[in-house]
């Protein structure tokens, strides 16, 4: 049966009513990046109930240290602790008397965390193009940064109010110096041993939106943005399609004319493509927020200034 | 604070089946233990395949190949198969970087005749987005054509496990369900280079093992603690393992990622990683023994030595096409000659 994006949207947010907490995999242990992307998704259409239940899961996840864990109730790694600070800000946006006393209280403390927070440098050499001496944020403390924690982290100190932290300048040069050349970024590397590095969609289009609306708009950024603007004609999976359409609504985000994409067409072949596997809550929720396009709460941000010149990028 | 997050540090008791007996106390280091100590006593076999095609009769020549390898198809009847090919970053432009979907329909098909429950399994090493790499690899359509289940190994629960190799400082590793549950799990590498190993096999494979959402995308925890310590750790954690590799359209130069492809119609397969491997590197005309990880698994999990292996199927000797290295130090002493190397 032909799937209509509307009517799908409509059966997930049933769905997302009554089932806000879930995992990765359907009927697996919550993951906090799920619960974050439950969160998110309610915000995006409303549900403040489903809303509040995952926020509330996620405080009562979050450990002494302020961080979260990936699987509620573990310890570590640490990395969802970025999106679950997200989540309990736009809740605090949205329904501030709800939050009022809770939410910002475990962002700040979130915040904290992550802030004592590195990766390793490494001695730049001549095997590795990247810079290895920036830091951003790692997977695991005491490994390297790498570019999606490290986006993660970004978007959650531009939401929660912490833009002008020094950090937040060297985590816009890292995401940038890992830009490859001619458009795109991997999980982070740029040349190994004299060879440029291939560039996957969903690394690129994070990027694209931890920089949402920076100024002056980088050139390497408009690489990247066209090499997800190419890939968007080829088959792409939920949670890449869900980042890329986030990626593209904010790079015309100032044009007169919005986004000129035609989104529906992947979107409802990244639904289908779900309804022939298994049920999969996680992906769900992340097309249903992309499906707001310029709604979407996780570009609800205003401008920031990147005065970093690292490199002459922005000279 | 590195605590809360260090993989090493375990966050419930190592529990080999945790997931299927409520209460078990018998751990990895059980199984790998009496693993590794059969392995080291006995002589291993490995199977050779030539003029190997992906539309060709794989079916028959992996069950020909198995039965040859004295491997007993009565000890998968009824029993959890993992098949693990490598994915680790695919691409649509360059299919030969990881296992055929081929390949994977064909060893399915095999152990399904067996009556063995079969699960495709992997966690991609550089790509977060699991179901992107099935698209990309075209094993997304394999495993709906085949009616196979998938397992994600980045993000499904996991359990930690002893680490009974002890290589490396690592205490234990955090293993997916399906790899704790599986009874067999069967390394299903590409025959490609490696531009910080030389090679990388059946054994570097056991690296997708690995959940990414534990360990991070790379699996930069693994490589911190060394690459050869730890593809020996997770060999000697990980249970019941067998080995058939694609080496039917391979990869040189600057592998795993970035090389050239190499058609070399075959398929090798046997039930010991370190035998297999070992061969293999003798047919890319590389010195087993000076790949590290091969060397640490030298007699604890297996022979690589040529006397200790039996050939079945095709010789190597007649075979070896030497792969081209990349012409870096860490590389150049893989192989007694001083050629095939490329910038």
């Amino acid at each position: 049966m032909e799937v209509t994006t509307a009517r799908w949207i409509q059966q997930q947010t049933k769905r997302l009513d009554a089932q806000p907490i879930v995992g990765y995999v359907r009927g697996d242990q919550p993951s906090a990046e799920s619960v974050a992307f439950a969160a998110y998704a309610a915000c995006a259409y409303d549900r403040a109930d489903a809303a509040a239940v995952a926020c509330r899961r996620l405080l009562d996840a979050q450990l002494e240290d302020g961080s979260v864990a990936v699987w509620l109730d573990e310890k570590g790694p640490f990395w969802p602790t970025s999106l679950a600070c997200i989540a309990w800000r736009l809740f605090e946006k949205q329904w501030p008397e709800v939050a009022k006393g809770w939410c910002q209280d475990a962002y700040q403390r979130g915040l904290a965390f992550l802030l004592r927070c590195g990766g390793e440098k490494i001695a730049r050499n001549e095997i590795i193009g990247h810079d290895s001496e920036l830091v951003g944020w790692p997977w695991v403390l005491g490994t390297h940064s790498w570019l999606e924690p490290t986006a993660m982290a970004l978007l959650a100190m531009r939401h929660c109010g912490y833009v002008d932290h020094p950090r937040v300048q060297e985590a816009t040069a890292l995401l940038l110096d890992r830009q490859l050349p001619d458009g795109g970024a991997n999980y982070g590397n740029t040349f190994i041993l004299g060879q440029t590095l291939r560039p996957h969609v969903l690394p690129s289009a994070m990027c694209v939106v931890a920089l949402h609306r920076i100024k002056p708009s980088p050139q390497r950024l408009s690489n990247t943005v066209g090499y997800l603007q190419t890939e968007l004609n080829r088959p792409m999976a939920s949670t890449s399609l869900a980042w890329t359409i986030h990626a593209l609504v904010s790079s015309g985000w100032d044009s007169p004319s919005g986004f000129e994409l035609e989104f529906d067409w992947p979107l409802r072949s990244a639904i289908k493509r779900l309804q022939t596997t298994d049920e999969n809550p996680h992906r769900q929720n992340q097309l249903m927020l992309a499906a707001r396009f310029r709604e979407s709460p996780l570009l609800d941000l205003p401008p920031f200034d990147y005065v970093q010149t690292k490199d002459g990028e922005n000279e | 604070m590195s605590q809360a997050n260090d993989p090493t540090e375990p966050s419930s008791k190592p529990d080999r089946r945790g997931f299927l007996v409520s209460g078990a106390v018998a751990t990895a280091g059980v199984a790998g233990a009496a693993y590794w100590k059969r392995s080291s006593r006995l002589r291993d076999s490995v199977f050779i395949a030539r003029n190997q095609k992906y539309d060709g009769e794989l079916v028959r020549t992996i069950h020909d190949g198995l039965i040859a390898c004295e491997f007993d198809p009565q000890s998968v009847a009824g029993k959890r198969v993992l098949l693990k090919p490598n994915l680790v970053e695919p691409s649509r432009l360059a299919p030969h970087m990881t296992t055929h979907p081929a390949m994977i329909q064909a060893a399915a098909e095999v152990f399904r005749r067996w009556n063995a429950e079969v699960t495709v399994g992997e966690g991609p090493g550089h790509v977060r987005d699991t179901e992107q790499a099935l698209l990309d690899s075209g094993v997304m359509d394999a495993l709906a054509d085949a009616k196979l289940s998938f397992a994600d190994l980045n993000y499904q629960e996991i359990r930690a496990v002893e680490n009974t190799g002890r290589a490396s400082k690592l205490k234990q590793f955090y293993f997916p369900r399906a790899v704790i549950e599986a009874d067999l799990v069967v390394s299903m590498p590409k025959m490609k280079t490696h531009h910080w190993m030389g090679m990388t096999g059946a054994m570097k494979n056991l690296y997708g093992v690995i959940p990414g959402c534990k360990y991070g995308w790379p699996k930069n925890v693994l490589h911190f603690n060394g690459i050869p310590q730890t593809v020996f750790d997770i060999n000697s954690s990980v249970g019941r393992t067998i080995t058939i590799v694609d080496g039917i359209d391979c990869m040189e130069g600057d592998g795993p990622i970035l090389g050239t492809r190499k058609p070399m119609g075959l398929i090798l397969l046997g039930t010991n990683l370190a035998a297999v491997d070992a061969t293999m590197a003798r047919i890319m005309d590389i010195l087993p023994e000076r790949i590290p990880y091969l060397a640490l698994a030298a007699d604890k999990l297996g022979p690589i030595d040529e006397p200790q292996i039996t050939q079945r199927g095709e010789s190597w000797r007649p075979l070896v096409d030497p792969f081209l290295l990349l012409d870096r130090d860490h590389l150049r002493s893989l192989r007694a000659a001083k050629t095939h190397f490329v910038t």
